[in-house]
């Protein structure tokens, strides 16, 4: 089984003090993390080094999250890429138009899972422990 | 024949017969004319071979009382009135003179007809035979048997010289007199007769006719002959019902219009009020409308302002006092009804828009209620991240604290009190936002209000690739408003104008433009910049309170309340972008002056 240390972790959100938040859970148990604080730096981040998993807001100036999604779906290299969104819209229009465009592109390559905000660390990690198969601290 | 003969010679020795000036026809028992003099030939035109009932009256028939013949059976002359038509048709009147001529044996061998017309009519008649000739319509002289004795140029116009024959077949194609002949009625009752006729022309179509009969009497004795006079108003009718018709049209439309109408005619009497109107006004059944009661209702003067106008005279919103008390909004529009030869009375329409006014306000509520469900779920938003982030502070704290790590205790710390501090804004700025600001208004100068906000942002652009340019109108005067209300919309618009540059990644000349100016009374602003646009999906919800782009940067209550104070001002605020191109803000507000 391979350690969580030797994955990287992108955390993609625009309020600076839940990327802190999640890359401290993240870290907490061992994962590498990059933090990016809207879509446009998020792709750019990939492109120099793709990461192991991605953990994405929707609602993002510049380029929301559904946006960067279908970037990383269509892209070859990418879309293998497990995504787990991170919302606050989850239950509102907003949200419900976001994951609506999210399904109707995905052609079948679906987030892993989406989770409401606030979700609560211990989730999160083994939300992404079992996608990547990893052992944690 | 020759004895005869030889006692006419005789008598006509004399010279006085050509020179006498009065028609002498001599007439033999069959009636044929045998001689006559100049003056006969002039007056009814050639006589030879005539008979006097043809050349007197364009009979085909003798007479029946004709009094020759009466001079011829007893000798003895007679004198009396008679009408007849000279050769030119128009109708004669004379004193006739009938002798004797006796041969040696005392028999009456041919009867002389002395005619001396009566001048006096001579002027009357000319202007007769003007009228005769000239009236456009058909005017046909006829006697006891329905024959024309004498028609117009009109009916020659139309059938051609039909004198001698029978009027219903030479004009009506029928064999026998029409049913419904008025001539007929005038002969038997002496009386004038007039009546619609209807008939069909030479070529078959329909033709309304309309026939009037005048016995023309002469003398007590029954009428010999009877004039009828038939004009063609065929066109007319047609007229009239396609007049009728289009009548009950408008009728119906202003009958049956949703806005109310009202007309009033010179004299200022109400001429017209229809349904709609008789609703909107309250108007008690069996009572009339005057203009004093109009008056009442509508706004001063508003009548006496409508006259002197030529274009319509609209007012779109005002409220008029019905006649029940109450008072209502409407748009009224009143014009002026005039025709060619001067002025016909006033139109009102009245639209009555108290039901839009109803709907629009019903509108407004929903949007409202659809905004505070925006307004909640933008809330909630908010205050899940804030939530969220006062958890990542616990949770880093608590970390901080097992791990005896100071930094992540103190950046746990610092999270939680972030967060609090924005909660608490937000709080703020909602019951600030809901609870209406409300506006203290007073004189305030517009320019110096527009120039102390574009100075607000001069220094924050200094070090930055922002141009900041105002084009801002230094004459513009005073107006009404709440000063730092306004003062903090135009600051709002122009911070997103700035912020929109700084958030734009390309490389550009940023240019935010501030103009101000006062046109048609109207006070605008024009904020506009040229950075990263407004996005498709944001466009919709940017007025939306709680909605924001900027992250942790904005409460998202900026615009929503910016708009909130320009529409409590009267004004409304728009905008229009291109996504990263540029977007343009403006703001309009009636000006009201101190």
């Amino acid at each position: 089984m391979v350690h969580a240390s030797e994955k990287t972790i992108l955390i993609v959100d625009d309020e600076l003090d839940i990327r802190e938040y999640l890359s401290l859970c993240m870290t907490d148990v061992g994962f590498k993390v990059e933090t990016a604080e809207d879509g446009l730096v998020a792709l750019e981040k990939v492109e120099k080094h793709i990461p192991d998993f991605i953990l994405l807001d929707l609602k993002m100036p510049k380029m929301s999250g559904v946006r960067v999604f279908r970037r990383l779906r269509k892209n070859p290299d990418w879309k293998h890429i497990p995504v787990i969104i991170i919302s606050g819209h989850i239950g509102n229009e907003y949200g419900e138009k976001s994951t609506k465009d999210l399904i109707a592109d995905a052609a079948g390559n679906l987030p892993h899972c989406i989770f409401d905000k606030p979700v609560k660390p211990e989730k999160l990690v083994q939300a992404v422990a079992s996608v990547l198969n990893v052992e944690t601290d | 024949m020759s004895k005869h003969l030889e006692a006419l010679e005789y008598w006509k020795r004399l010279p006085l017969f050509d020179a006498i000036p009065m028609s002498i026809a001599v007439i033999d028992k069959q009636r044929n004319i045998v001689d006559g003099n100049n003056m006969l030939q002039e007056c009814f035109g050639s006589w030879n071979g005539q008979k006097c009932y043809n050349l007197y009256f364009s009979r085909s028939t003798p007479c029946s009382h004709c009094k020759g013949l009466k001079t011829f059976s007893d000798g003895m002359p007679r004198v009396f009135f008679e009408q007849s038509f000279d050769a030119n048709g128009i109708p004669v009147c004379q004193t006739k003179h009938t002798f004797p001529i006796f041969d040696k044996d005392n028999k009456v061998v041919y009867v002389a007809e002395i005619l001396s017309i009566i001048k006096d009519t001579g002027d009357v008649l000319l202007d007769y035979q003007r009228l005769f000739e000239l009236i456009p319509c058909n005017i046909t002289l006829l006697n006891q048997n329905m024959e024309i004795v004498k028609c117009n140029q009109h009916v020659k116009n139309m059938f051609g010289n039909i004198e001698g024959q029978h009027c219903y077949k030479a004009m009506h194609k029928n064999d026998k007199p029409c049913p419904d002949c008025l001539v007929k009625e005038s002969f038997s009752d002496g009386k004038f007769h007039f009546g619609l006729h209807h008939r069909r022309n030479t070529k078959g179509e329909k033709i309304d006719l309309k026939v009037s009969t005048a016995p023309l009497t002469f003398l007590g004795d029954g009428p010999k002959l009877v004039l009828n006079m038939s004009d063609n108003i065929t066109k007319q009718l047609e007229l009239e019902k396609r007049l009728e018709i289009a009548n009950s049209y408008v009728n119906i439309l202003i009958s049956n219009a949703m806005d109310g109408i009202i007309a009033l005619d010179e004299k200022m009497n109400v001429t017209i009020v229809n349904r709609a109107a008789k609703a909107m006004i309250k108007l008690p059944p069996d009572v009339q409308l005057t203009k004093t009661m109009l008056d009442t209702m509508l706004p001063d003067n508003f009548i006496e302002e409508v006259l002197p106008k030529n274009d319509p005279y609209h007012l779109a919103n005002v409220d008029i006092l019905t006649l029940s008390g109450k008072s209502i909004p409407v748009r009224l529009i009143g014009i002026k009804l005039q025709s060619a030869d001067g002025g016909i009375g006033v139109g009102l329409s009245i639209q009555d828009l108290s039901k839009i006014k109803k709907l629009e306000k019903e509108k407004m509520e929903n949007e409202r209620m659809a905004a505070v469900g925006h307004t909640v779920a933008g809330l909630a938003h908010s205050i899940k991240n804030m939530l969220y982030g006062l958890e990542g502070g616990i949770y880093t704290l608590k970390g901080g604290v097992k791990r005896e790590n100071t930094q992540r205790i103190e950046r746990g710390l610092e999270m939680v009190e972030n967060n609090v501090d924005r909660l608490s804004q937000v709080v703020k700025a909602f019951l600030n936002y809901t609870r209406g600001a409300e506006l203290k208004f007073a004189s305030c100068s517009l320019s110096k209000l527009a120039i102390e906000s574009i100075n607000f942002y001069k220094s924050r652009v200094k070090e930055s690739n922002i141009t900041l340019i105002s084009e801002i109108d230094n004459n513009m005067g005073e107006a009404m408003l709440d000063k730092d209300a306004i003062s903090q919309g135009l600051l709002n618009l122009l911070g997103n104008a700035i912020e929109a540059c700084i958030a734009c990644e390309e490389e550009r000349d940023y240019v935010v433009k501030f103009k101000s100016f006062i046109e048609n009374n109207i006070i605008t602003f024009v904020i506009e910049d040229n950075g990263c646009g407004i996005d498709e999906e944001v466009k919709s919800k940017i007025f939306t309170p709680f909605f924001t782009t900027k992250g942790m940067g904005g409460t998202g209550v900026g615009l929503a309340l910016t708009r909130k104070i320009i529409l409590l001002h009267g004004g409304n605020i728009s905008f229009s972008t291109v996504p990263n191109e540029k977007t343009i803000f403006e703001i309009r507000i009636p000006l009201t002056l101190p």
